[in-house]
Parts: C-alpha cells; sequence; structure tokens
C-alpha cells in the first residue's frame, strides 16, 4: 500500500489543480447580469429556499455516514487485504477524503447550480455523499484495523461467530474512533452549507456590504463544534470501556 | 485409556518460517499433559493449530493432522462448535471491557442460553473453578477489567470454563499471576482434570513436575521427548537435551 501514497498525492494535486483552474479560467466564469438573476432559479427564490433545500439534505447527510462506517466494516473485515476490490476502494477513497472540502462545495456552487441555473436533488445529493462517505469511511476503517488482535483472539477461542465478534467486540472498541469520524464528516458537511448560503447571500446583495447571514453562521458554528468534538475523540482512539 | 487427542506429523509454516517441524503426539483423555521447552519451540503454536485459532494469522500453512475423538479437526464444518469444545488460557488476560459476571457468562449466552437461573449457576461454578468467586462474588456487576492481574487471569479462565469445555489449554497462564494464586490455581487444575483433559504449556518446568501425568519437551518446532513425568524428571530421561533442560544447564 505504501506504494500508492505517492500516487495518491499526484492525483490529489491533479484533481485541485483542475478544479482552480476550471473555476479561475474566465471562459467559465460566471458573470452575473441582471438579466441572467431571472434565469437562475436559485437566485430568483428568495434565500430561505436555499435554506429549505440544504435542510433537505439531511436525511442523504445520515444515509450517507452510515452507508461509509458500514461498508468500511465489511471491506475491512470480509474483504481479504490483498483482493483488487479492497484495493480499489481504498485507492479511490483515499483520495476522495484528501480532497478539502471547499473544493467540493465550489463545485457544487460553480458547475452544478450556476451553470445549469437550477438546484438539481441529484446535484446535491451527491456533494453530500462526497462530503461526508469518504471521511466516514477512513475512519470506521482505522478504527477497526487498530483494534487489537489480541481481544478478537481472545473472543474467537469462545466459539464466538464473527459477525458476533464484531458487533460485541470489535465495533464498540472502535466507537470513538467512529464517532469522531461521523463528527468530521457532519463538520465537513455544514461547513460547505455555511459557504454556500453566505457565497449566495452575499452574490444576491453584491451591492451590499459583506456579512454573514445568521442561518449561515449557525452551520458554521455547527461545523467548528462537530470539528472541536471529533478532534477530541480522536485522542481516545480505542474504547477501553465499551459505551454504555 | 482413551486417547482424546491425537496428532501425526503435525508440520505448521509461518511464511518461511518452520515453527513446528513435524511431530507426533496423543493427549490421552483427564490426564494433564505438561508441554515444556524454551521460546521459539512452537508450544503456543500448537496450542492453536489445535483450537484452530492459527487461522488469523495470514500466511500460514499446516500439514498433518489433529483428531479429537477421531475426529480431524480440519474436516470439521462447525469451527465454532470445536473452539467451545476447547477452553483457551492465553499467558496475557484479556480482560474483555465488561463486567466480572458478564465475562463469563459473554459465551454461554451467545451459544443461545438465555435463563437467567442456569447463567447465574454457570456464572458462580466457574468462578469456583477458578478461584475466584470468593473475592468477587460482592462485586459481579464491576468491571472486569477493574481486577488485579491475577484475578483477571483467574477470570480468563472462568471464561474459558463456561461452555465446559473437554479440553483445557493453558498457555503459560502463571505469568501475570503471584505465587500464591499459581498454586491455588494449580490445585484446581487437579480436579478439574476429572471432568477434562488438560494441555498445560508452562515455562516454569517445575510446575509440570508438580501438576501433570506426562510431560512433552520441545525444542525449536521438533518434539525431544515425551513420557511420564517422573521419567522426564528423573535422572535418566532417553535424551540428553530434556535432562539439560529440566536441570537448568541448558545452552
Ligand atoms: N505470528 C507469527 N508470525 C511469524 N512467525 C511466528 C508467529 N508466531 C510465532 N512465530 C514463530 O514460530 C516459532 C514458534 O513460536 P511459538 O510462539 O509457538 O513459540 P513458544 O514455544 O510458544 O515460545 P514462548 O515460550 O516464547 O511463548 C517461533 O520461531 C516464532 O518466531
Ligand atoms: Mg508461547
Amino acid at each position: 500500500m505504501n506504494m500508492s501514497y505517492p500516487i495518491i498525492l499526484c492525483l490529489t494535486c491533479l484533481i485541485l489543480l483542475v478544479t482552480l483552474y476550471l473555476i479561475l479560467d474566465n471562459r467559465h466564469n460566471t458573470v452575473l447580469e441582471e438579466s441572467d438573476l431571472i434565469d437562475h432559479e436559485i437566485l430568483t427564490d428568495p434565500i430561505y429556499s436555499l435554506q429549505d433545500k440544504i435542510n433537505s439534505m439531511l436525511p442523504i447527510l445520515i444515509v450517507s455516514i452510515l452507508i461509509g462506517i458500514v461498508f468500511a466494516v465489511l471491506l475491512q473485515e470480509w474483504v481479504p487485504a490483498e483482493s483488487w476490490i479492497y484495493r480499489i476502494s481504498d485507492f479511490i477513497i483515499a483520495i476522495l477524503a484528501g480532497i478539502p472540502s471547499v473544493f467540493y462545495g465550489l463545485l457544487c456552487v460553480y458547475y452544478f447550480l450556476l451553470k445549469s441555473g437550477r438546484v438539481s436533488y441529484l446535484t446535491q445529493s451527491l456533494t453530500v455523499v462526497l462530503l461526508t462517505m469518504p471521511i466516514a469511511f477512513q475512519s470506521t476503517q482505522n478504527a477497526v484495523k487498530s483494534v487489537d488482535v489480541s481481544i478478537r483472539e481472545a473472543v474467537y477461542a469462545l466459539g464466538v461467530k464473527k459477525s458476533k465478534v464484531i458487533t460485541a467486540h470489535v465495533l464498540p472498541h472502535a466507537y470513538s474512533g467512529i464517532m469522531s469520524g461521523v463528527y468530521t464528516a457532519v463538520s465537513r458537511s455544514f461547513f460547505v452549507a455555511g459557504l454556500i448560503l453566505v457565497t449566495f447571500t452575499w452574490t444576491i446583495h453584491s451591492r451590499a456590504s459583506f456579512s454573514i447571514p445568521k442561518n449561515a453562521s449557525v452551520f458554521l458554528i455547527a461545523a467548528l463544534l462537530c470539528s472541536l468534538c471529533s478532534s477530541l475523540l480522536k485522542k481516545q482512539s480505542v474504547n477501553t470501556d465499551y459505551p454504555a | 485409556m482413551k486417547n482424546k487427542i491425537e496428532i501425526n506429523g503435525l508440520k505448521v509454516t509461518y511464511g518461511e518460517k518452520q515453527a513446528i517441524k513435524g511431530i507426533s503426539l496423543d493427549v490421552v483423555e483427564n490426564e494433564i499433559l505438561g508441554i515444556i521447552g524454551p521460546a521459539q519451540s512452537g508450544k503456543t503454536t500448537l496450542l492453536k493449530v489445535i483450537n484452530r485459532t492459527l487461522e488469523f494469522t495470514q500466511g500460514t500453512s499446516i500439514e498433518g493432522s489433529v483428531m479429537l475423538d477421531g475426529v480431524d479437526i480440519n474436516a470439521m464444518s462447525d469451527v465454532h462448535g470445536l473452539r467451545r469444545r476447547i477452553g483457551m488460557v492465553l499467558p496475557l488476560p484479556v480482560g474483555l471491557p465488561l463486567s466480572i459476571y458478564d465475562n463469563v457468562a459473554f459465551a454461554p449466552r451467545t451459544a443461545g442460553l438465555r435463563n437467567k437461573a442456569e447463567l447465574d449457576e454457570i456464572v458462580e461454578r466457574c468462578l469456583h473453578q477458578a478461584a475466584l468467586w470468593d473475592e468477587v462474588k460482592d462485586r459481579l456487576d464491576s468491571l472486569g477489567t477493574k481486577l488485579s492481574g491475577g484475578q483477571q487471569q483467574r477470570l480468563t479462565i472462568a471464561r474459558a470454563l463456561s461452555h465446559q469445555p473437554e479440553v483445557l489449554c493453558l498457555d503459560e497462564f502463571s505469568i501475570a499471576v503471584d505465587p500464591v494464586t499459581t498454586m491455588r490455581i494449580e490445585e484446581v487444575l487437579k480436579t478439574l482434570k476429572n471432568d477434562m483433559t488438560i494441555l498445560l504449556v508452562t515455562n516454569l518446568v517445575q510446575q509440570a513436575k508438580r501438576l501433570a501425568n506426562r510431560t512433552a519437551f520441545m525444542l525449536n518446532g521438533d518434539l525431544i521427548e515425551i513420557d511420564n513425568t517422573d521419567v522426564i524428571f528423573s535422572e535418566n530421561p532417553t535424551e540428553q537435551a530434556t535432562y539439560d533442560y529440566v536441570n537448568g544447564n541448558f545452552g
């Protein structure tokens, strides 16, 4: 696996550069004219409708994080590390998780929202999934990996089935590591939500002075709190006591 | 006398490294078989083959056969059932972060036992057998991991006894246990052998001398000698190496 880290790094850089280029390139830059505003459903909608759209992503957020966790446990526990499924998943997710959340946010805004002028449910959902799934996956994978083999062997020696070993011992041990990842993932998506709200409010009232709208600051503060929780939980990577 | 376990031409390799180089031995029902030998001689590996936990180590290969009651263990489809027939106590106690009660009740519960009265009975019996009951009977609900090292080791013994195994394997159980407690557990083993067959891996040769009916001496993956304990510890065992190891002038 060590061999592939330079490749991951290069690919991530490449993706970031391309994204930057596309965003900064004038031909692609969307200049908002008064006449354009009429066409852009998103901009003619009052800002609270954007807020509604963001709120409607909550179920997607939850499902996406859950899928990340379940996928990580299945892959880590049931798929051998040498198999190509494991390697490819590991590789792709490492790349996706390595991209800063702001890039997903910008991509979503510039390409999917402004270009098409519509907020499609699919685009939003995709952004949320890309933002949260890889992070939930990676932290679950690491947490599960770090559970001591001696615990597993001791439980297996009692004649306990694999699924039971995992649900009764591996997951409780990995609990805080997994939760740390959940907080990071939530924090990332809240951060992007807040960012989008700020950007749009500013764009629409472009003559007004810059201010952070109230609804955006709620997301930003929540993102900050989640991110702090995550970093505190990370300190306690393996549980010595199972959570109640 | 019936053979409980029959091992034939067993070879185990970890990748390139040969850990067991073709050994054959029988374990007689209701005996304590002491297994002695210096570090790296393959004692732990042998126990892991018997309860098939070696399967969790990558890159191992096993040749030869191990029979339990005349059935090849590697041909058994129900590996969990096999492991429930074999209790295992590891050198260092692995406390599951559960209450003392739940540590012992975990395996029977997982096997489907729900009746509280029966579970209570199992927990009490196993803790008695492991010489721990008197010390913990008033705090069965406190965490098992908060016990002292020696108590935790006795808790793992109780846990290993909880599914009434036919064979009990102990791998250097006294490393983390004080001498007084070691003596108490040894007394327990003497009574337990009426109900089960015991494989006692130990690097305290005197422990084998005190407890074992027969003793096997292993060295670098080979079985040097297996015989009645009094022969192994006498002035003239078959092999010179056995004599040297037992009398502490080895190497
Ligand atoms: N997981 C492993 N991977 C590779 N080699 C191993 C592994 N476990 C054991 N070995 C090797 O197998 C040989 C036998 O080891 P084993 O643990 O069975 O010895 P032992 O007799 O139990 O020693 P000790 O008295 O130190 O516990 C050793 O040479 C060891 O290096
Ligand atoms: Mg050993």
